[in-house]
């Protein structure tokens, strides 16, 4: 934008203070100021009509311009409500969103059990490693490594302003993890139980229901 | 007094009680807020689905900051101006943003990028009109006269957001609307609204 810093000399300085005499928000004395030079300049009097029709018309135009979605609203109320819930359970409210999740990292390890699992889980995977490395007996049956239930992947697309806590929830829901993704396309791959194409699908019908958390569900073929 | 001086003393009571965490008086200033730091991001990014992003964005950074807000410039300064620099931010990440500086010969068949096909159809024709002579300005005077005609903001509350001189705010409204009225003359709808 190329336009000259200064008003056109033909111009009373008095025209450029009119935008806010007509928005209402000139203080006292320029109001008073404008007001004595409107008396004696036509100009500027013919000015302001121009600005206060202009004012109207733009008023009609932004009020017929668009909102944005609903969705919008319930996603920011469903952050909020979930922060106010995290500020309640004791945890203090954070005051920027780095300090926010600093507090919730912080909260994980607040009670004081939380150590003596950590321990517990330490000597657990200990001992697993030493099980892992004993010679183990020769067995001419083939064994079967998977959980022993079938199961089937779903391609999701989550909405961005989706909360990993309503991801969270809505993956427990279908008993469903995560085990590939994101791509490039931000596609994640989402392991199911399942015992049938029909099955899958209806667990993509419940992940599709959840428009504000899910923008896509697809089954992947094998 | 000006005549939001009111309006404003109750939206910095409303934000104190946000900082207080009063998910209620939240709820009420996203009330207040949501459509109008959604169209004056969109004036800045000229894309619904980014501005929807950055106002979600903008409404959060409020809850959580609620406490930040000093006083010393008004509630919606405050609000316009985190939506501003999360808009910029934005601009610069993504690199959606061209410069509307169009030449005027011819410009008048550019499409409204405040239209949408489902939601295009505007209240009547004069509105329609203004719109389309709005699009083609540039973002800086699109920007200014909403903030002036619509926010209503003081000058000095503007020079503040956009960070530009008080006489620099002052010639930009005026040649703002220099710009538009011309647009509205050449699109033959020099007439106001009754």
């Amino acid at each position: 934008m190329t336009e000259p810093d200064a008003l056109p000399p033909d111009v009373h300085p008095e025209a450029a203070l009119l935008p806010w005499f007509v928005n209402g928000t000139l203080g006292g004395t320029e109001r008073q100021h404008v007001d004595r030079h409107l008396e004696s300049c036509a100009l500027c009097r013919r000015e302001l009509d121009d600005l206060t029709s202009m004012k109207r018309r733009l008023t009609a135009t932004y009020d017929a311009q668009s909102a944005p979605s609903t969705r919008l609203a319930r996603s920011v109320m469903a952050q909020v409500a979930a922060d106010a819930r995290a500020a309640r359970d004791g945890t203090s409210r954070p005051s920027s969103w780095l300090d926010g999740m600093d507090q919730r990292f912080r909260s994980l390890f607040l009670p004081r059990w939380v150590p003596t699992l950590a321990v517990v889980l330490l000597i657990a995977q200990l001992g697993l490693l030493l099980w892992v490395q004993l010679p183990q007996p020769e067995s001419e049956e083939v064994s079967r490594r998977s959980l022993g239930m079938q199961t089937e992947a779903i391609a999701v697309m989550f909405q961005p302003l989706a909360t990993e806590e309503q991801i969270r929830v809505l993956l427990r829901q279908v008993s469903g993890r995560i085990t590939e993704g994101p791509t490039a396309e931000g596609l994640y791959t989402i392991e199911v139980p399942s015992i049938g194409a029909s099955t899958t699908e209806r667990k993509a019908d419940v992940l599709r229901g959840h428009t504000d958390i899910v923008r896509s569900a697809e089954p992947v073929k094998r | 007094m000006d005549a939001t001086h009111g309006r404003e003393d109750g939206e910095a009571d409303l934000l104190a009680a946000v900082a207080m965490g009063r998910q209620s008086a939240f709820e009420r200033l996203y009330g207040l807020y949501e459509k109008r730091v959604y169209q004056y991001v969109n004036t800045l990014v000229y894309d619904a689905a980014l501005a929807e992003e950055i106002v979600g964005d903008t409404m959060l950074a409020v809850w959580w900051g609620a406490g930040t807000y000093t006083g010393t410039s008004r509630v919606s300064t405050w609000i316009f101006g985190i939506a501003r620099h999360k808009a910029l931010d934005a601009i610069r990440r993504t690199s959606r943003h061209r410069q509307r500086e169009v030449e005027l010969d011819g410009a008048a068949d550019m499409p409204n990028p405040h239209d949408r096909p489902d939601e295009g159809v505007l209240r009547d024709e004069l509105t329609a009109v203004t719109q389309r002579a709005l699009a083609l300005l540039s973002r800086e005077h699109q920007e200014i006269l909403r903030l002036v005609f619509h926010e209503e903001l003081p000058y000095e509350e503007i020079s503040s957001l956009l960070r530009i001189p008080v006489n620099t705010v002052k010639t930009r409204v005026y040649y703002a609307k220099q710009r538009l009225k011309e647009q509205l003359e050449r699109m033959g709808q020099k007439e106001s609204i009754p």
